[in-house]
């Protein structure tokens, strides 16, 4: 694959536009609005240090969520989000609804999805929230593509089942989810 | 700087919407897909909500500070 020399103009103008779609899939995927930012950060000066490696016309949203991807993982091995970790902020994160149109509903939902498996969180949120094929998320994630259709299955039937049985996680009963948070972080991060 | 964004398009397709849940709940690293459920199925209770989730996250005005990174990209790569 012959790589440009330059970036065309265009990359700086569609980095800036995908800016709100990393944002929205880092949130996602760690729950926390600054954590999510900061990781937006690093993704952004990933991007930026290797836009000679992206391919002008191929999706730069897919690149860099590729990147923020990687970026979140890598700074889930490096152990810093769990030294981050505020146990009494993310609580206020995970219990307060914005002041916005079915507030409680969306947190609900927010705090139900940090009940997820990150690798079916991921793949639910870049199929059925950020809108990418099975095949693009499977690029993106590095993973089969029938990998990425069994993480959104069953991250859709754990969901559903929440919601069915009533099991949605609620103000009332944060600190759980917040305990289940801290189990995953433990889970996903390798043992040295 | 727009800080707005077109939403995403097809959110929700039919395909991820028809894509019904596994069987093995303890098998993700398998690359077998989840059984198929019929094609007139109605998409999960949560998946607008989780549309709306991402979305208003996309419509929220960018920090500060990542406003003046993009700017100092710009005046980098001036």
């Amino acid at each position: 694959m012959s790589k440009p020399d330059t970036q065309p103009p265009d990359f700086k103008h569609d980095l800036t536009a995908v800016v709100p779609h990393l944002r929205a899939f880092a949130r996602g995927l760690c729950g926390r609005a600054d954590l999510a930012d900061d990781l937006v950060q690093d993704a952004l000066l990933r991007a930026w240090a290797a836009r000679d490696r992206f391919v002008p016309g191929t999706s730069i949203r897919a690149w860099t969520f590729t990147i923020l991807r990687n970026a979140w993982f890598t700074e889930m091995r490096r152990n810093r989000f769990r030294a981050d970790y505020d146990e009494a902020q993310a609580d206020r994160i995970l219990t307060t609804p914005a002041a916005q149109e079915a507030p409680l509903h969306l947190a609900d939902l927010s705090r139900a999805l940090m009940e997820l498996p990150a690798e079916r969180r991921e793949a639910l949120l870049l199929v059925g929230a950020g809108g990418f094929s099975y095949e693009e998320a499977a690029a993106i994630c590095g993973c089969a593509v029938g990998t990425i259709k069994s993480r959104v299955g069953r991250g859709r039937a754990q969901l559903s089942a929440m919601i069915e049985e009533g099991r949605l996680p609620t103000r009332g009963n944060a600190s759980e989810s917040s305990r289940a948070l801290m189990a995953e972080l433990d889970r996903i991060t390798p043992k040295d | 700087m727009s800080r707005k964004q077109k939403p995403v398009d097809g959110i929700l397709s039919s395909d991820f919407a028809s894509d019904g849940p596994a069987s093995n709940p303890s098998a993700d690293q398998d690359a077998a897909p989840p059984k198929k459920q019929s094609e007139g199925e109605e998409a999960p209770p949560w998946a607008a909500p989780l549309r709306d989730l991402y979305q208003q996250v996309v419509e929220e005005p960018l920090p500060d500070f990542l406003s003046d990174l993009l700017s100092r990209l710009d005046r980098e790569s001036e």
